[in-house]
């Protein structure tokens, strides 16, 4: 590598450059020839500091009593009593029951779109196959309101295409939203119907990257298609396929909130109430700011301890994040 | 090479095409279904008459949607923090991305693992809101654009398209001829990265123009609500639109109401996705491969 | 050097001039009496709680007198129902505050809170000054002031005068045709309300699609109703007993029969199975298929000749198995938290002038009748009456340039005031018919009381906790979602624990000491 310093070129081999990267020497000249690179990222740089990290400081207030008067500084601690009264409240097992879940409902149909994706992949390339890549992304254009707004009207119990179905062949007219039982399903499902052909892209990558000299030696051993599929590819995405998991795994308490709260009524709550949607309520409905920060807080680091553990494990298969 | 009487995989190949033709028709028909109850009459959607092609063909729907001022402006400003907003975050990602993928860069890692570690763990709602509410930018456009400025996703995945597609010894080679960082950055690397650009674009784009809880924790005058405030009182609070409240006597407004909240509502769904359904098809090749290379980075 | 000084003077001055502007207090711009109330316009934004038959504000005939002579433009921050509760939530605990609220339903303990903390300033001393209507008010009826003198002395929050009868007492209607039509007497007990209802639905007198026995908005409004039926009377779940401790109705086992018996209701299909998940233009639009309609029935039923009204009786209080005596809520003529400024208001005296408007006649008749000529007229006997314009009720079009109409405006609504009002026959029988059937049994729960900063939070504590939970549990025990039988004692257990002794602590503090004070 070519280094230009003070008008004379310097030969630096990688090693050497991978070490002046390491911050512990404290390099004054890559900082020179580098501050434009950091102008670069300076609008980044800000727009985590102030947008994420200044935030953090907020967090304190979950352990305050705070009051808008007195300001984050001001207010008095309080120590853990908004988790205590958290962890002691009668909707504590509910919500974390809820949350845990539909999460769990999602993630075990999370092999859908890995499925889809190899469906796809052994399409010939052409015109139906691309159509039919093109078509089964398009719900993910669909904003989440859209999305809710048609799940409302298709479940209408007077008027809506599924009941009008169902009363076809003389079932009763369901209410699904209002109906506790069946928010999850519609919630996990729908999703479904959404991602599955998004989400299958990323398989899709990988799976391009499979070799086919792989397909072609199994082929002269006379495999079939499943079991070329069953021994290359899903092997080959194996790593893709966990690191997915995992990432999911990191988000098990806060899902989808967004959604939840359009699809949120008060008839349904017993299932539809999840933690972050309760944060909402508890936070900007009812101004209980410090009580909500502190269930947000909660919720967070539950989030990564999952995430930890999860990574851990998939560390013995190989794969991890980090 | 054996021969079958039954190959395996030409039913294995017949059954899958027919599994996708299966999934295609799945992901088809509510789409289809809401274009044509959008111009349907709302009874023949509502008795369950209607179930794929239009019946009782009516453009009625778009009307009021096109009369309603409300709406106009919900769209118009939409519009506006997509375009604004896209920009800003190109802006603030591309050359963030770029940088980070210099390995020569002092201190990468820390960076980037301190950016990496917000996808993690932030502020939570309440304080970011009050962050934004200390900034002076709630209830402005800024409060809509400002606060989601970047995503640590994007940046990854542009970061890794600028690490594959712009060798590190390109710009020590213009550097040799005096060029600094800044310059190449605009002058070189930028219109190399036409795909990369469209798909964050693309990405961006879709944020904003679907975005509704921004807007709903953030903006209380209704003048600058997007699009998707305004469906979410409609297709969801089934809230009706003050506007024609006015013109007549309450009872008889709520039934005349209750029947043209039927037909708008399709129409409404269509004329805020459409827009997005249109022109992603064209930007997909460019996706798929920015994807790809996230992906693989991963 | 000599141009160089003065050039340096003049920049001096430059600079410090805007020191000086900005030092011109708010008070040169202000007039302490006459109109208009301020010389340059200023304009302060306003935050209300607005009803869905109100048009925007801006166009209302009431601000757009009221920003005339005055000289002050207003800039609304407006919601409706629960929208509105939230959005004054979040400017109050977010510091996100308007200049003034008005119509602004501040609770009591909103009032002693924020005023406490300095987010609504005190109003006496601006009272003492600017405020002739208000003040001469308040020293006519000393009891106004007692009443919305928060604990640490200061008033926070300027009320409104209600003595309208309707205003009184919770009421609910008959379908008076319907009754007509079957024979039968008003209801006196809650045995013959089932019988009543069971009537309407099986024999349809109105000869409707679909009858709907009886309905509500909401469970609140159900509550609201019928409850006092049982022998509870309470305001938002308080009441004091005979012995003068303060309990809470929703563990009483009056309740529960409550519960049970709408819970019969409901599964007979006599009360709106629709009641827990209906809009409120949902609600509103069944109007003609009610049988017992638990708004104004020309809200619901949308009658342009406001006769029809006399079709509708009052529905009287019932006694009940829990409940030999005809129970019904009390409400204070003093309707506390209509009015406060905030500590962003950079114009407080000229505020206060244009909200002591409301408390004078004219004011009241302004913001409560509207626009002389185009709502409301005087008649040769000195009356007024209410207009209606094209296609419109009379409530519709009064609505349209008075908030007072589904607004709780600061006003000054005298008996003498609704005395006067002509050509409306209909509502002066009305008048009697409460006189006569509600009235009498009305009981007042809890009396208006301030509480401490301790009590506050611990009432913040615990108040949405208990109202979530009771709430849910009580859409579940009428629903049928819940066995009434098999979940109760849970339920009053966890009520319990959700901190109801201190709950109910801080309520008794505050009681006694306002007992004490009598």
């Amino acid at each position: 590598m070519l280094i230009k310093l003070k008008g004379v070129d310097y030969k630096v081999s990688d090693q050497t450059m991978a070490r002046a990267v390491k911050p512990k020497r404290f390099n004054w000249r890559r900082i020179k020839i580098n501050w434009q690179l950091y102008l670069l990222l300076a609008p980044a740089i800000i727009y985590f500091a102030v947008f994420k990290y200044y935030p953090l400081y907020g967090l304190q207030i979950a352990f305050k009593n705070f009051k808008a008067s007195q300001g984050i500084w001001g207010s008095q601690w309080v120590g853990l009593r908004h988790f205590t009264r958290f962890f002691n409240s009668y909707y504590f097992w509910d919500l974390i029951r809820n949350t845990i879940l539909i999460n769990l409902y999602g993630l075990v149909l999370f092999p859908l779109s890995v499925i889809v994706a190899l469906s796809l992949n052994e399409l010939r390339d052409g015109p139906f196959k691309k159509a039919a890549q093109t078509i089964t992304y398009a719900p993910h254009f669909i904003s989440t309101v859209v999305l809710v707004g048609m799940i409302i009207a298709f479940l209408d119990p007077s008027k809506g295409i599924v009941n009008n179905f169902l009363g076809m062949f003389g079932i009763a007219p369901i209410s699904f939203m209002t109906e506790p039982r069946w928010f999850k399903s519609i919630y996990v499902w729908s999703g479904q119907w959404q991602n599955l052909g998004w989400n299958a892209i990323i398989y899709l990558a990988a799976l391009a990257g499979v070799d086919p000299q792989l397909h072609e030696s199994a082929k002269i051993d006379g495999a079939t298609r499943l079991q070329r599929i069953w021994h290359i590819n899903i092997p080959s995405i194996l790593p893709t396929i966990v690191i997915l998991l995992i990432l999911s795994m990191g988000s098990m308490l806060s899902i989808g909130f967004e959604k939840i709260l359009l699809m949120q009524n008060p008839l349904n709550l017993d299932s539809s109430q999840v933690i972050q949607t309760y944060v909402y309520e508890a936070g900007l409905l009812h101004g209980q700011y410090a009580y909500s920060t502190a269930i947000g807080l909660f919720n967070s680091v539950a989030n990564l301890i999952i995430l930890l553990f999860f990574n851990r494990i998939a560390r013995r298969t190989g794969t991890s994040l980090w | 090479m054996k021969t079958r009487l039954i190959d395996p995989d030409k039913i294995f190949d017949v059954l899958n095409k027919v599994f996708i033709v299966f999934l295609v028709l799945i992901v088809l028909y509510p789409l289809i279904y809401i274009v044509s109850a959008s111009v349907s009459e709302p009874y023949f959607v509502n008795s369950g008459q209607m179930w794929l092609l239009p019946k009782g063909f009516t453009l009625e729907g778009y009307r009021r949607i096109f009369q309603s001022k409300e709406l106009v402006i919900g769209y118009r400003n939409t519009i506006m923090y997509t375009l604004l907003g896209t920009f800003i975050n190109l802006a603030v990602t591309l050359p963030a991305a770029y940088a980070l993928s210099r390995t020569n860069l002092v201190g990468r890692n820390i960076i980037m693992g301190l950016f990496v570690f917000t996808m993690f763990f932030d502020g939570g709602l309440i304080p970011t809101y009050m962050l934004v509410r200390d900034l002076g930018l709630i209830n402005t456009i800024w409060s809509m654009v400002l606060p989601a400025a970047a995503s640590i996703w994007n940046i990854i995945v542009t970061m890794t398209f600028f690490r594959m597609n712009i060798p590190q010894g390109l710009e020590e080679a213009a550097e040799i001829d005096g060029a600094s960082h800044i310059r190449i950055f605009f002058q070189l690397i930028l219109p190399l990265s036409a795909p990369i650009i469209a798909v964050m674009a693309l990405f961006y784009g879709v944020g904003h123009w679907n975005q509704y809880f921004g807007a709903l924790i953030y903006l209380q005058d209704r003048a600058l609500w997007p699009l998707q405030l305004f469906l979410r009182e409609i297709l969801i609070q089934q809230k009706m639109m003050t506007e024609l409240m006015q013109q007549r006597g309450v009872v008889e407004a709520l039934q005349e109401h209750a029947r043209i909240a039927d037909i708008i509502k399709y129409a409404v769904m269509i004329v805020s996705s459409a827009p997005l359904l249109i022109v992603y098809p064209f930007l997909q090749r460019f996706f798929v491969k920015g994807i790809m290379i996230g992906s693989i980075k991963e | 050097m000599k141009k160089r000084k003065l050039f340096s003077l003049v920049m001096t001055v430059v600079l410090c001039a805007p020191m000086f502007i900005g030092a011109l207090p708010a008070l040169a711009n202000f007039n302490e009496t006459g109109y208009p109330i301020v010389d340059e316009p200023i304009t302060l934004e306003m935050m209300a709680r607005r009803s869905p038959i109100q048009p925007v504000w801006d166009d209302m005939g009431f601000f757009q007198e009221m920003e005339k002579l005055p000289n002050i433009q207003f800039k609304f921050r407006t919601a409706a129902g629960t929208d509105y509760t939230q959005a004054k939530q979040l400017a109050l605990a977010s510091m996100d505050l308007p200049d003034l609220f008005y119509g602004g339903e501040l609770t009591a303990n909103e009032e002693a809170d924020f005023g406490a903390q300095g987010i609504l300033i005190p109003l006496e001393g601006l009272i003492d000054k600017y405020a002739p209507n208000f003040k001469k008010l308040i020293e006519e009826n000393p009891e106004i002031k007692a009443s919305i003198t928060a604990p640490d002395g200061h008033i926070y929050a300027l009320p409104g005068i209600d003595q309208n009868i309707t205003s009184k007492t919770p009421i609910m209607w008959l379908n008076g045709k319907w009754l007509e039509a079957l024979g039968a007497d008003k209801p006196q007990t809650m045995d013959e309300f089932y019988e009543l209802l069971k009537a309407f639905k099986e024999k349809n007198p109105g000869n409707v699609e679909e009858v709907i026995p009886l309905t509500a908005a909401n469970a609140a409004e159900l509550r609201l109703g019928l409850l006092a039926n049982f022998g509870l009377v309470q305001q938002d779940g308080i009441y004091v007993d005979d012995n003068g401790k303060v309990q809470l109705a929703w563990t009483q086992p009056e309740f529960k029969e409550y519960l049970k018996y709408m819970n019969r209701l409901y599964d007979e299909q006599l009360l709106d199975n629709q009641m827990f998940s209906h809009t409120w233009e949902q609600f509103v639009a069944k109007g003609k298929q009610v049988g017992v309609l638990s708004t104004w029935p020309i809200v619901m039923v949308g009658f342009h000749d406001v006769t029809e009204a006399m079709h509708y009786p009052v529905l009287p209080p019932m006694t009940s198995a829990t409940n030999p005596q005809k129970l019904t809520v009390e409400m204070s003529e003093i309707k506390r938290g209509r009015a406060a400024i905030t500590s962003k208001n950079k114009y407080p005296e000229a505020t206060m002038r244009w909200i002591d408007y409301a408390y004078s006649e004219e004011g009241t008749i302004l913001a409560r009748l509207g626009i002389e000529g185009k709502t409301f007229v005087w008649n040769e006997d000195g009356q007024w009456v209410l207009l209606a314009d094209e296609g419109l009720s009379t409530t519709q079009t009064n609505a349209k340039h008075a908030p007072g109409v589904g607004t709780n405006v600061p006003m000054v609504l005298t008996r003498e005031f609704f005395e006067k009002e002509g050509g409306n026959p209909t509502i002066l029988a009305i008048y009697e018919w409460i006189l006569e059937d509600l009235i009498p049994y009305a009981k007042l729960p809890f009396p208006l009381v301030y509480f401490t900063e301790d009590e506050i939070d611990v009432i913040n504590m615990y108040k949405m906790d208990i109202d979530t939970f009771f709430q849910q549990m009580e859409a579940k025990f009428i629903t049928g979602a819940e066995s009434i039988d098999g979940g109760w004692d849970k339920y009053v257990k966890t009520l319990k624990g959700i901190g109801l002794d201190d709950y109910l602590e801080a309520h008794q503090s505050a009681y006694n000491r306002w007992a004490k004070a009598q």
